[in-house]
């Protein structure tokens, strides 16, 4: 398999090793993640396996009204596949009547590099008096409705005040105490903001590759239901 | 200069790239060289000196098999032949261009010496900027301006322009030592507090061991995926249900890519681990 990624054979073992040893602290939990679901999906229609999952789970626990409207419907008229993956994962739910729903709640932001202005550029561009801001990016999540956030990398003085901040706002106000996780190379944070509606990813520094069909930032935000 | 140089030779010229050059083809090289300066540009002030250096740089292995690689090039982008002696003329051109402001002898002025460096470090910040958009550390930029001068040492064969020659070299030494020192993702960094531990719930004895069992089995069926990148794509969905955009930006590849990642990990594991027959 060609691999275009930075993590060459010794970094992803010592990866992989770190991943295992997460799992292994967790040995006495008595939950599986509500995400087993998404790793047994693997031959319905790639646009389709998630809201599948869903829907399984949905008709095995009486809730499947919603999805009179779904496109997902339409579809599985017209695929077998999807009918047999469909009814593979009911099986799976209705033996294993614990295991948590995937949730639909989240929104998710993807920044691609080709996006992001450059540091350098950002800093001419910017009208701030001071080099500490840049703005990465910002805009409107579609729902909730009127609900705003900005994303900015923060270049103090000090390692400590160097890092991206994320802010919500909500039309009320500060939107505090949503679930957000920042994925980009090599990471994953997961964070909740505060009463202002802030998260510091302290010490995090967008990277600027320069691949222009690679995201450099994914935020997911749970979005409250 | 001589004007009864016969080509081509009554033996194989140049020598395969697996072969060493012995006396008579160096020497045949050096007649060549001469023969060839006739129709260079500007042949003047070429020594003796030189000469003798550009027999002993172009009689290696080394320096046909760039001839060779020049001839598929130019095949697959111009669609066109390119002979040794066109490739020699390139060279001889390049030569009578650039040797002064390469050569490195101590009898070649300092002012000289310093604008080859000078260049030489500008092109590694410049490479890198346009990478990374930002400056290399000055140790870093000290040690890449270094190898690359190693290399325009040893490989630099005068058949093209210095400059992007050197652009693009700058280019490879900089993504090679981002890949053999990992530094990008020297700060692997996972939490795993929001998604997985807070959706705990309270389960029976009997909905324990189950749930239990049905951990394991998916574990150890994770385990047995031959291919690592497979394993860690596996646990990556596991531990934080990544989706295909956010397991393209933890890699740094595209979203296309990640999702042919994802979908053959997921197939080796369904090998294993079909959800018919979970416990």
């Amino acid at each position: 398999m060609a691999d275009k990624s930075l993590f060459d054979e010794e970094a992803l073992a010592f990866l992989e090793q770190k991943l295992w040893r997460i799992i292994e602290k967790r040995t006495f939990d008595n939950e599986l993640p509500p995400h087993i679901s998404s790793l047994l999906i693997t031959d319905a229609c790639e646009d389709y396996q998630i809201p599948l999952t869903q829907y399984a789970w949905d008709i095995v626990h009486e809730q499947s009204d919603k999805w009179a409207q779904h496109p997902l419907l339409e579809h599985l008229a017209q695929c077998d596949v999807c009918q047999m993956e469909l009814q593979k994962m009911r099986d799976f739910y209705e033996r294993s009547p614990n295991i948590q729903r995937l949730s639909d709640t989240d929104i998710d932001i993807t920044i691609f590099y080709k996006d992001m202005f450059p540091p350098n550029e950002a800093i001419s561009r910017s009208e701030l008096p001071t080099e500490e801001f840049i703005l990465l990016d910002a805009g409107l999540l579609d729902d909730p409705e009127g609900w705003y956030y900005s994303l900015e990398q923060i270049r103090g003085k000090e390692d400590e005040h160097r890092g991206i901040l994320l802010t919500i706002t909500t039309p009320e106000g500060s939107a505090s105490e949503i679930p957000v996780s920042i994925v980009l190379l090599g990471r994953i944070l997961q964070r909740r903001t505060d009463d202002k509606g802030q998260i510091f990813f302290a010490g995090v520094e967008a990277p600027f590759l320069n691949r222009d069909a690679t995201p450099a930032i994914v935020l997911r935000i749970n979005r409250p239901s | 200069m001589s004007t009864t140089f016969e080509w081509p030779p009554s033996f194989p010229f140049p020598p395969a790239p697996s072969e060493n050059w012995d006396a008579t083809a160096k020497h045949y090289l050096a007649e060549l060289i001469r023969w060839r300066l006739q129709f260079c540009s500007k042949p003047n002030g070429l020594t003796e000196r030189d000469a003798a250096y550009l027999v002993e740089k172009l009689a290696t292995p080394r320096a046909v098999q760039r001839f060779y690689k020049v001839q598929k090039f130019v095949k697959e982008t111009e669609k066109d032949e390119i002979t040794y002696i066109e490739w020699l003329d390139r060279v001889l051109d390049g030569y009578l261009s650039f040797s002064e402001m390469l050569s490195l002898s101590p009898e070649v002025e300092e002012s000289q010496q310093h604008v080859l460096f000078q260049m030489i470090h500008r092109v590694v910040t410049g490479a890198y900027l346009k990478l990374f958009h930002r400056r290399p550390p000055p140790h870093l930029r000290e040690e890449l301006s270094a190898k690359l001068s190693l290399i325009l040492a040893e490989n630099y064969f005068y058949d093209t322009e210095l400059e992007p020659w050197l652009w693009q070299t700058a280019r490879h030494i900089i993504l090679n030592h981002i890949r053999k020192t990992k530094s990008a993702i020297d700060q692997v960094e996972l939490d795993i507090n929001l998604h997985s531990v807070s959706q705990q719930s309270q389960s029976s004895g009997e909905d324990w061991l189950r749930m239990h069992m049905q951990r394991e089995t998916l574990l150890e069926a994770i385990r047995q995926v031959s291919h690592r990148r497979y394993r860690v794509v596996l646990l990556l969905i596991y531990l934080f249900d990544l989706k295909n955009a956010e397991l393209a930006a933890f890699f740094g590849v595209s979203i296309p890519e990640a999702t042919t990642w994802r979908s053959r990990s997921l197939r080796a594991l369904r090998k294993r681990y079909p959800p018919e027959e979970l416990p």
